[in-house]
């Protein structure tokens, strides 16, 4: 199972975020405060696509934040390939509508296998310690395991 | 509704007096701004105010009425009858013919009533649109395009140097700094909206995304001159005095022209305030591409605009447009550095002290024209818009022909129980005093074609008093038209 998904792992593309928090809690360990609340909002909102201004009168109804904020926020999630974007055309003129490009729960796996992708790239042997000492897993399993991390190591290299 | 009736309707004095009094004063002013090409853009926005004008002083002198009182013509029938051979007397504007021996009696009858007018609805609604639209505007326009355009306010902290520049800018023109806002369109623009603590600098993020910070400032100072011009208060007035003649295409010419003058000079003072006056002409350049690369313009824009006196920097080029191209605009701040001759102040001067002479000596001229018009010609074809069927009216030597017709009731649905004449033998009377004619109102006495004869109308037997009022006759060459009125 775990070597499976090890696989896919490796096949996997890259989704946009650079830096782990270990203090931040759920999705602010891999973004910002702002940005968390932003796909939370985007997430959770019933509309899609959605505008910035949407985004900002939602967010304003719980904390005062400023509408430019929200638009260079949003601007930088696009940049990070966690949004897409198109121009729409509407009512008031030309305007940029938003929407995730990955779910909540897809973005959350993606995430937490690029972190594991990392770690097992950087440290392989503690990292396949740690596996083998959490799961009880038979001798060809563990075999394979080895083979897998090595296949990942070679890939970084 | 019979021709007459539309006729009596279309010609209330107001109406085409308006119209005839807006298209001169406009031809003229831009006769004089071709001429003066010396002339500030403030004063040619001005001077374009007055055809706009106009028909709202015409209207104070030519009150239109939504009731009016409607002559009907109906006919009834009609009859030879033999006239005696003699002398005759014509009008001037026929030409004399020899002696009739018959002529064609024609029986009209005549009713008078009071009648809704179409013109006068038209005219005092304009009247009504002009005030209300005056009054919103300047109450709640400011929140209507608020609400239209989702305008977002900006905070303190947000495009803090923008803040900062615009608040030292409305300093150094003594105005109050205006709330910057936001839009989300991505089409460049910027405007301003409402009027003294209230009053908006909007940007949209398309503006801001464009442009670097001198050309939105050059953006900021042309805006912040509208503010320091009063354009609100400037459009509101121009929109309320167009919406009175709203039935009349040349008064959204004027209203054009005027505002076109009012964007030149925002250019020219915003300019005025920058270090580098090239910024604001970059700026418009920049915007004007952008806006070509981009799909239509924000309908609502133009619709806020024009409606509720936002004032854009920039609209896409139109034939009725409130903006001047982009040309003329780049042209007239280019101007700015040039440097202008001098001595021109005083001729300028005498050249305004006589055009306005000029304009005040035509403007009573022609009013004085019109009054006299309308009272001794317009109103009299007015009321008795049917006498202008004869062309000219004949009478024998001896008076007017009056005429008792032999009794024979049938029943009109129209005019209820009347006398037609299906064998008339009508026999011919002659008044013998003159004064004892029946004088018709509104009939011109001095005029000979214009006889009125004795309510003449014999009927044996029947009483037609309750029926016929007063009768008068127009004797022409072609025969006689006897009107009966109810």
């Amino acid at each position: 199972m775990i070597v499976m998904w090890l696989q896919a792992m490796i096949e996997e593309k890259k989704i946009g975020f650079s830096q782990y928090n270990i203090e931040g809690k759920a999705l602010e360990a891999f973004l910002g405060p702002l940005e968390s609340t932003i796909m939370e909002a985007i997430w959770g909102s019933k509309k899609t696509p959605i505008t910035v201004r949407e985004i900002h009168a939602a967010l304003n109804k719980t904390k005062k934040i400023a509408y430019t904020t929200v638009m260079s926020t949003m601007d930088r999630l696009f940049e990070k390939d966690l949004l897409d974007r198109k121009i729409e055309k509407g009512r008031g003129g030309l305007y940029y509508v938003y929407w995730p490009k990955l779910g909540k729960q897809n973005f959350q796996k993606s995430a937490v296998r690029e972190v594991l992708a990392s770690l097992i790239g950087n440290f392989g042997e503690a990292v396949t310690s740690c596996l083998i000492e959490e799961t009880s897993m038979g001798e060809g399993d563990r075999k394979a395991l080895r083979e897998q991390l090595d296949k990942i190591k070679r890939n970084k290299k | 509704m019979n021709f007459e009736g539309v006729l009596v309707q279309v010609f209330q004095p107001y109406f085409y007096y308006s119209i005839i009094v807006l298209a001169i004063s406009f031809v003229c002013i831009k006769i004089i701004v071709k001429c003066c090409p010396f002339m500030g853009s403030k004063t040619k926005s001005l001077i374009y105010l007055i055809p706009i004008a106009a028909p709202l002083f015409v209207m104070f002198s030519f009150p239109p009425k939504i009731l009016i009182q409607a002559v009907s013509y109906h006919l009834i029938g009609s009859f030879s009858i033999p006239i005696p051979q003699g002398p005759a007397f014509f009008s001037p504007f026929q030409l004399p013919h020899p002696p009739l021996t018959q002529t064609m009696v024609t029986l009209v009858a005549l009713s008078t009533n009071q009648i809704l007018s179409i013109t006068g609805i038209i005219c005092l609604t304009g009247l009504a649109l002009g005030g209300i639209y005056a009054v919103t505007t300047i109450v709640v326009g400011d929140w209507i395009a608020s609400r239209l355009l989702r305008v977002i306010n900006l905070d303190s902290n947000e495009y803090n140097w923008l803040q900062t520049e615009i608040s030292k800018i409305s300093k150094k023109l003594s105005i109050s700094t205006p709330q910057v806002a936001l839009v989300e369109d991505l089409r460049p623009n910027a405007f301003t909206m409402g009027h003294g603590r209230k009053t908006k600098l909007v940007f949209t993020v398309g503006l801001l995304n464009i442009l670097d910070k001198e050309e939105i400032l050059a953006v900021a100072s042309h805006e912040l001159a509208h503010v320091k011009n009063h354009d609100f208060f400037f459009k509101t007035l121009s929109n309320a005095l167009t919406a009175v003649s709203f039935f009349n295409p040349l008064a959204y010419f004027a209203l054009f022209n005027s505002q076109r003058e009012r964007e030149m000079l925002a250019d020219e003072n915003g300019a005025k305030l920058l270090k580098k006056p090239d910024s604001l002409a970059n700026a418009l350049t920049k915007i004007t591409k952008a806006l070509q690369n981009l799909p239509g313009e924000g309908r609502l824009i133009r619709i806020t605009s024009n409606l509720l006196v936002t004032s854009p920097i920039i609209h896409r080029p139109q034939i009725l447009s409130g903006h001047p191209k982009i040309n003329l605009r780049l042209k007239n701040i280019n101007q700015l550095t040039a440097i202008k001759p001098k001595g021109l102040r005083y001729s300028k001067l005498i050249v305004a002290i006589f055009l306005t002479c000029v304009i005040i000596v035509a403007g009573v001229a022609t009013t004085y024209a019109l009054v006299n018009l309308q009272t001794g010609y317009v109103a009299p074809k007015m009321v008795l818009s049917g006498a202008a069927y004869v062309k000219g009216v004949g009478t024998d030597s001896i008076g007017t022909h009056i005429i008792s017709i032999s009794p024979n009731p049938t029943f009109n649905s129209m005019l209820g129980q009347i006398y037609n004449l299906p064998n008339p033998n009508p026999q011919l009377i002659s008044p013998s005093d003159p004064a004892s004619r029946n004088e018709v109102p509104n009939f011109n006495q001095n005029q000979p074609e214009y006889v009125t004869p004795q309510v003449s109308l014999v009927n044996p037997g029947t009483n037609p008093s309750d029926k016929i009022a007063v009768v008068y006759a127009l004797t022409n060459g072609n025969g006689t038209t006897l009107i009966i009125k109810y």
